[in-house]
């Protein structure tokens, strides 16, 4: 499998009152396509900080982030915010839909950015609304009027709406409960199975079974990596052992 | 209270820019408000602070030599108001000139006094840079009012040569100084200039007399009507119309003339005081309506913590009385360093001098005033916190409740999605849509006032031209009465470079002003009067048409208006105890004379005045001609005069130069002292005869009209291009300043939707786009609203005056468009604000 976004010696601080602060240090890494990536690490780490800094959403300090051969590093805000539309699908903990627009909206507002043929795109989001199993009448709804895990799925079909090249999510299910949690996790799953390259963030450990690679993280620096068979696959025991030792291994 | 403060504070500090505008705004207002108000107490009042100190009697009437009769004197004493009366000999002409720098000929009333005379008239000190000896060794000191140094065309200084023009005749002055002339001060009222005994004398043979009859009386405020009874005493004993025979510059018409110019620039200083606070308010109100929401929850801590909401209220309008507090005292300020500013432009624009004096009773009030209304404004708004309990203002924090329509679905997107998600933001924005039209509008309709004003104006004297309601020809020749006008014009258009030449009534000389009497005798009319009125150029009219028969007359559109005259109606004229009817057939756009020309043929005036003839000959040259040599050209062949005689080195050697010098020394003389209608001589010597006629003294005087338009009218012009730059200026500050300040506030109140837009891939620069065009229904709107409504003010205002103007349709749209694409400039900038927002703090929270 091919590489489709890597790192080289990449840097991310902030400077807290003066005091510069080094979140992500010297960091290569390597995130290959098809491949459903977890970001593993204890909160404060620099999980979400590596995150944006992959996906265009922030420049890094120093070093360099390339997606294929490109180098995103040097780009100008603009021109990330051009990249991420038409390269990359967010989902994030706190959803963040935008709350004056209608679920339907939400989306369009993500699609229209980048596709023009309206009549097309309101066929492929009613298709998506449909697969994520949010029904008709909510579709004009406001966010503020759907549950958390119904949000969460809108914004799951927002991120893909655009067909990305990867798929982004930080602790998409952190903020809902068990039974939605796996709804959203059964969306990721099936999308990864169709090919979708994923990178998602969690500190969960049900959640990181459903990758295929875990990375971990502390104080911004790679301590280890962990390979697994697909979700799919049947030797559920197997993964979940295998990924129980890697953690422990760590200090989980 | 200390808490409170405390809280206004914090939001001060929060929001540096905005509370910045706005201080701007406020500093604006109390400037403008406070320097117009005070100003305007101080500019009128320089007028009498003047009079009080210098005049040595505050009503004078100038009277024409040969209607002047001593028992004037005694009818005016009979009345028992006038307590003081005194008269003096003054010469005094209106088809008087002066040179300017460029050597130009400028038009310029202008009355001649010696010293000895001056001291009847003015007490007023003289000032001067020169010493006695300096001045005693001039050999044609003149003193002029302070104008000659302040708004004179070339501005004058001791030392500097004053070239009086009259007719073809120049006088060369050295001005020796400056003083306050109480009746004749500024280049709109005429200038009274002193000068040496001899150079009085030598003027004198050329330059009309006048009696000047000065007089005081108590109490003051009824001088008008001590002259107007005086008028009718005179009239009754001479049984001849006074007309323009009498001028009078009465205390009451005076005071108001010098104080029209500063009250015209303090209706502009306070319409502008007014836009600004309308958007200070519009500002005010939507702060706070943001701030409440922004901080909702904040709001819902404090609650919690234990302020009432009535504490939180006060601390909101604290924060804005403290700004504009701020803003009051740095107006205040501003105030100050305006009125010295406005204190000069009086000055210069009366011609008297006075010294600045400040009222701060004015300024403090309207301190006061902007306070309490700022005080009432945000209080007001501020009570909305009340709406929210500490709990719902948790909840409403977490949760904008959404309703109601969802307007413009983005599935039914078309073309840009950008546009579409203005038109969206648009709509959920009404409430700020509404008062930002209101903001917008008014100041457009101030813009395209300015713009349509000074378009009005425009190109030289287009306006001005239209306006006068008179003809426009290249020189206006006033004949003298000894010659026959019909003869002399028949003769000039045979001149080289005439391309025609028409006969009228209309002099610039206002000694041959005429006038007839309206409404039993209320109303003065200066008969403008032709032969033929098919063959007028400017004068047109707007309803009905000019009159062809000899009982028809047209008016001025001023005058129906003010009298509720239609075409059609009748109106009866008065000359000399005549009074005939006429019809009005049409209605002519002017305003010179105060709207009194009344449009009238030869024939139908002859009815009314049989002894009615032409003393006016319009010429219009050809292209080609050079005017200058032409006036030379034409005033040596007929406008001879009196001077010309004296003058020795004119006079040739031989016996027959010198004979002929003399016979026409003698024609002058005849001509101007006995009341000599036409005199020829013829003198034989020897076999050869002189002979020689009053012919060549025909023309008593020829004028360019449109200089003397251009001179007359320069404070106007001036005053006026100060007003639509204001209007503009202003305009375009305060759009800018709501704008701006809206737009950084939409950002901040909706700083997570666009960090949410921004990850989605919204570029800053969409964006920004974006949130400007979600103004601009709005905006295009206002603009629209306020063109249309500066439009029809202006159509309303000058149908009045001088009947429909028609509006510049092109000059409309792009001034609409380029206050769209100015708002839009504004509104793009203001959004830049988005620049700031960082889309993985938003994430990070
Ligand atoms: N914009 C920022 N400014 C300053 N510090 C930040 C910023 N973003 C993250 N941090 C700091 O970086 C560290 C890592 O944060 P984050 O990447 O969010 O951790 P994680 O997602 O692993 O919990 C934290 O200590 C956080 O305080
Ligand atoms: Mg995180």
């Amino acid at each position: 499998m091919s590489t489709i976004l890597h790192t080289d010696k990449l840097c991310k601080s902030f400077s807290n009152g003066g005091l510069q602060q080094h979140i992500i240090k010297n960091l290569d890494l390597e995130i290959r396509e098809k491949d459903f990536t977890i970001i593993m690490g204890a909160s404060g780490s620099g999980k979400s900080t590596l995150l944006y800094a992959l996906s265009g959403m922030d420049t890094p300090t120093l070093g360099r982030v390339f997606f294929g051969d490109k180098d995103i590093s040097k780009y100008t805000n603009d021109q990330l915010a051009v990249f991420r539309r038409e390269n990359c699908g967010f989902v994030f903990q706190s959803i963040y839909l935008l709350e004056n627009m209608t679920v339907f909206d939400n989306i369009m507002t993500g699609a229209l950015v980048i596709q023009k043929n309206t009549p097309e795109l309101v066929k492929k989001t009613e298709e998506l609304l449909k697969k994520v199993g949010i029904g008709e009448k909510l579709w004009d709804k406001y966010p503020n009027q759907l549950s958390g895990g119904e949000c969460q799925r809108v914004g799951i079909v927002r991120a893909i709406i655009n067909d990305p090249k990867i798929l982004f999510a930080d602790e998409p299910t952190g903020s809902l409960n068990s039974a939605s949690s796996r709804d959203v996790l059964d969306i990721f799953t099936e999308l990864n199975s169709k090919g979708q390259s994923i990178v998602m963030v969690t500190h969960d450990m049900k959640t990181a079974l459903r990758g295929n690679r875990v990375i971990y993280l502390r104080d911004g620096a790679v301590i280890g990596e962990h390979e697994m068979p697909s979700f799919g696959t049947n030797d559920i025991k197997g993964r979940q052992e295998g990924l129980q030792r890697f953690l422990d291994e760590m200090g989980w | 209270m200390e808490k409170i403060l405390r809280l206004s504070f914090a939001n001060i500090k929060k929001h540096k820019k905005q509370t910045i505008l706005l201080t701007l705004l406020i500093v604006f207002c109390m400037a403008i408000t406070s320097a117009a108000i005070a100003g305007s107490i101080d500019m009128t009042s320089i007028f009498p602070r003047v009079a009080d100190e210098y005049a040595v009697h505050k009503n004078a009437l100038y009277i024409k030599e040969d209607y002047y009769n001593d028992s004037f004197i005694r009818l005016l004493r009979e009345d028992e108001r006038v307590t003081d009366i005194d008269h003096v000999r003054v010469l005094f002409s209106t088809a008087t000139k002066y040179l300017d720098n460029e050597g130009e000929e400028q038009s310029l009333y202008m009355s001649f006094v010696t010293k000895e005379l001056e001291e009847n008239i003015e007490r007023s000190p003289i000032e001067t840079t020169l010493t006695d000896e300096e001045i005693a060794a001039l050999e044609h000191p003149i003193y002029l009012p302070y104008a000659g140094r302040e708004s004179l065309a070339s501005k004058l200084s001791e030392g500097d040569t004053f070239n009086i023009i009259y007719g073809t005749k120049l006088f060369s002055f050295t001005v020796a100084g400056f003083y306050e002339s109480i009746f004749m001060p500024a280049t709109g009222m005429g200038f009274q200039m002193i000068v040496s005994d001899s150079d009085y004398v030598s003027l004198m043979t050329i330059i009309g007399k006048y009696e000047m009859v000065l007089f005081d009386c108590d109490p003051l405020d009824d001088c008008v009507d001590i002259y107007l009874k005086f008028y009718d005493r005179v009239e009754e004993q001479t049984g001849k119309d006074i007309g323009y025979n009498i001028l009078s510059l009465l205390y009451k018409n005076l005071e108001q003339k010098s104080a029209v110019f500063s009250e015209i620039v303090i209706g502009i200083m306070l319409f502008m005081a007014v836009v600004i606070f309308i958007a200070a308010a519009i500002m005010i109100r939507f702060r706070i309506a943001g701030d409440i929401q922004d901080q909702i929850q904040s709001i819902g801590v404090l609650e919690a913590l234990g302020y009432t909401s009535k504490e939180i209220a006060l601390s909101y309008t604290a924060e804005y009385l403290m700004t504009a507090l701020a803003g009051v005292i740095i107006g205040a300020g501003g105030a100050f360093a305006l009125l010295p500013v406005l204190h000069r432009v009086a000055e210069t624009l009366s011609g008297h001098h006075g010294s600045l004096h400040i009222f701060p009773l004015p300024i403090l009030l309207t301190a006061l005033t902007i306070l309490i209304f700022v005080g009432v404004i945000a209080h007001t708004r501020a009570l909305a916190v009340k709406k929210y309990p500490p709990v719902q203002a948790f909840r409403k924090g977490i949760a904008v409740h959404h309703f109601g329509k969802n307007r413009f679905p983005l599935r039914n997107t078309k073309n840009s999605v950008h546009l579409r998600l203005a038109l969206k933001g648009f709509f959920d924005n009404m409430k700020q849509n509404i008062s930002l039209t209101v903001c917008i509008a008014v100041s457009a309709l101030a813009a395209v006032a300015g713009i349509l004003i000074a378009d009005l104006f425009a190109s030289d004297l287009k306006a001005a031209a239209r306006l006068t309601g008179e003809e426009m020809p290249d020189q206006i020749v006033t004949v003298m009465h000894s010659a026959n006008t019909e003869e002399l014009a028949e003769r000039i258009s045979e001149m080289q470079g005439v391309k025609r030449v028409q006969t009228g009534s209309f002099s610039l000389d206002l000694s041959e002003w005429m006038s007839l009497y309206a409404f039993d005798r209320e109303s003065c009319l200066a008969p403008v009067s032709y032969p033929d009125f098919s063959q007028c150029e400017n004068i047109q009219a707007t309803a009905g048409r000019l009159p062809e028969h000899d009982n028809e007359i047209a008016v001025s559109k001023l005058f129906a208006t003010q009298h509720s005259l239609k075409v059609g109606d009748d109106l009866t004229l008065e000359c000399n105890r005549v009074k005939k009817n006429y019809i009005i057939c049409g209605l002519v756009p002017s305003m010179s004379n105060d709207g009194t020309n009344l449009y009238i043929t030869e024939q139908a005036l002859k009815r009314i005045m049989p002894t009615y003839r032409p003393s006016a000959i319009e010429i219009y040259l050809e292209d080609k001609t050079d005017r200058a040599e032409f006036q030379t050209l034409l005033m040596q062949t007929y406008g001879r005069s009196v001077a010309d005689t004296r003058k020795t080195e004119s006079i040739g050697d031989t016996a027959e130069e010198r004979l002929s010098a003399e016979a026409d020394r003698l024609i002058a003389e005849y001509l101007a002292n006995h009341g000599a209608d036409h005199i020829e001589y013829s003198i034989q010597i020897g076999d050869k005869t002189i002979s020689g006629s009053s012919e060549s003294f025909a023309i008593k005087s020829v004028q360019d009209i449109k200089h003397v338009l251009q001179t007359q009218m320069g404070g106007i012009f001036s005053t006026i291009s100060l007003t639509s730059w204001s209007l503009m200026g202003i305009a375009a500050v305060v759009s800018a300043i709501i704008i701006i300040a809206l737009m950084e506030q939409a950002v901040r109140r909706q700083r997570k939707e666009l960090g949410i837009m921004l990850g989605l891939g919204y570029t800053t620069k969409e964006l920004m786009v974006q949130l400007a065009m979600r103004i601009m229904p709005a905006v295009i709107v206002a603009i629209i609203l306020g063109t249309v409504g500066a439009a029809a003010v202006f159509h309303l205002v000058t149908d009045v005056m001088v009947g429909t103007t028609p509006i510049n349709i092109p000059m409309m749209i792009v001034t609409i468009i380029i206050m769209i694409l100015f708002c839009f400039g504004c509104a793009y900038v203001g959004a830049g604000r988005i620049k700031k927002i960082s889309v993985t703090e938003l994430m990070t929270e």
